[in-house]
């Protein structure tokens, strides 16, 4: 996939998870799709890894815009990346259903670190008031998953010579 | 250096960790504020934002009237009601805006000003929020234009919904009093003398003590602010769910419900 193609799938996933994914939330819960698009790149694309950057970057942007401190959602971002990464190696990235788990532990990992540095900080949020709503985001992000699976798999099939030209 | 070469991808991850943590660490110590760079950011996603969030919003509330037709249709018919004993009681009141009048001039003769200057609101309408975490922190489309700056107050119909903690030409990120740790003085609206403190608790409510712990607060009582502290006095706050005595501090602990649904807020107002 061209670099042009990732950044322009990031900047859409960003947009939409700050306006139109409101549309579909459910008690104010909803689907990560900047984590979703990295953990599906990664997956789907010998060179996928690469998308992680670009997470990264427009994690930081999700932070200034809506996040209380600016900074943790990258830093997750990152170690999801690279769990997607290793779990990619490990597992056969073909089935939808290693994505599906491989994101159902990403959510779990975000969401529990997430905590831990806002707890640090000074949040008020106990671990089972975030643990009660982690099923919610979990069914989400599967869901998005299995869509992005469904729309990307082919298309990777299609371009599977395909590389980065930075 | 040899190292660093020999172990090149090791290298780029622990930086952009030191990186991220030194942002973070930043970011604590100025209370979430972001540098001017940040705030060039942030201006320049909420132009595309803004027009997105409309549609959003237009969409969620159709979406939302068709499938609660006869949750609206009910509740129709109970303002209906509502509408006919607020008529009668407006006949009363009249009686007393003369009364009202009187004593505003009074107040003005004592140089009495309402809410420390903060009696006029500017609203607005929520642009960015990522419910992508339970942490309910917002981007609202008022700013330094509309005269917004950091640490005012914002209400919704229902009551306090937070404070303003970054202002931008025309934004303003909102972090609710459910995210923070602030404490919020109040008092009941049966019983005006029984006061106390409340605070946001772990499970996403508020949960505070009474000063006096011989006063009688009940289930259901309605809680607004007191005036003291940064928040203007007489903002709902929320009603109280649960009332026990905690032996160990000696205080009767109070747990609330916010009256504000922070589920489905999408208009604001900011107190100057």
């Amino acid at each position: 996939m061209s670099f042009k193609r990732v950044l322009l799938l990031f900047a859409l996933c960003f947009l939409a998870q700050l306006s139109v994914v409101n549309a579909i939330t459910f008690r104010n819960m909803g689907p990560d799709l900047i984590m979703c698009m990295m953990i599906a790149i990664t997956y789907l694309y010998d060179d996928g890894y690469r998308s992680i950057p670009f997470a990264l970057f427009f994690g930081l942007l999700l932070d200034v815009c809506v996040n209380q401190y600016v900074g943790i959602t990258p830093l997750i971002y990152l170690f999801v990346g690279i769990f997607a990464t290793a779990a990619r190696i490990w597992l056969n990235a073909e089935k939808l259903i290693t994505m599906a788990v491989t994101g159902a532990i990403a959510t779990v990992i975000f969401q529990t670190a997430y905590f831990i540095i806002m707890k640090i900080l000074g949040s008020p949020f106990g671990l089972i008031y975030i643990l009660e709503r982690e099923p919610v985001f979990i069914i989400y992000n599967v869901i998005v998953l299995s869509i992005m699976f469904g729309i990307m798999h082919t298309k990777a099939e299609e371009y599977h010579n395909d590389r980065y030209t930075i | 250096m040899n190292w660093l070469r020999e172990h090149r991808l090791f290298t780029v991850i622990s930086g952009i960790v030191l990186f991220l943590c030194l942002v973070i660490i930043i970011s604590f110590l100025t209370a979430g504020g972001s540098s001017f760079l940040g705030r060039g950011a942030h201006s320049l996603v909420h132009k595309f934002e803004k027009p997105l969030m409309t549609v959003t919003s237009g969409v969620r509330n159709t979406v939302a009237g068709v499938i609660s037709y006869n949750d609206i249709k009910k509740e129709n018919e109970e303002l209906k009601a509502k509408v006919e004993q607020l008529e009668t009681e407006n006949s009363d009141l009249s009686i007393k805006r003369e009364e009202l009048k009187q004593l505003k001039k009074l107040s003005n003769s004592f140089n009495f000003e309402p809410y420390q200057g903060r009696s006029k609101a500017v609203a607005a309408r929520i642009t960015e929020l990522d419910s992508s975490n339970p942490y309910v922190v917002f981007t609202v489309d008022a700013g330094t234009d509309k005269g917004i700056k950091e640490d005012y107050i914002v209400v919704d119909g229902n009551g306090l919904v937070g404070r303003v903690m970054e202002v931008g030409s025309d934004w303003s990120k909102v972090v609710s009093i459910l995210s923070q740790n602030n404490n919020i003085s109040f008092r009941v609206t049966r019983k005006q003398s029984i006061t106390g403190v409340v605070q946001a608790n772990s499970k996403g409510e508020l949960e505070g003590f009474v000063m006096n712990e011989k006063a009688k607060i009940v289930k259901g009582d309605t809680l607004v602010t007191s005036g003291v502290g940064i928040y203007p006095e007489g903002i709902k706050i929320g009603k109280v769910r649960e009332v026990d005595y905690d032996e160990n501090k000696q205080l009767k602990v109070i747990t609330i419900r916010p009256t504000v649904s922070f589920d489905s807020l999408q208009k604001v107002a900011i107190f100057k």
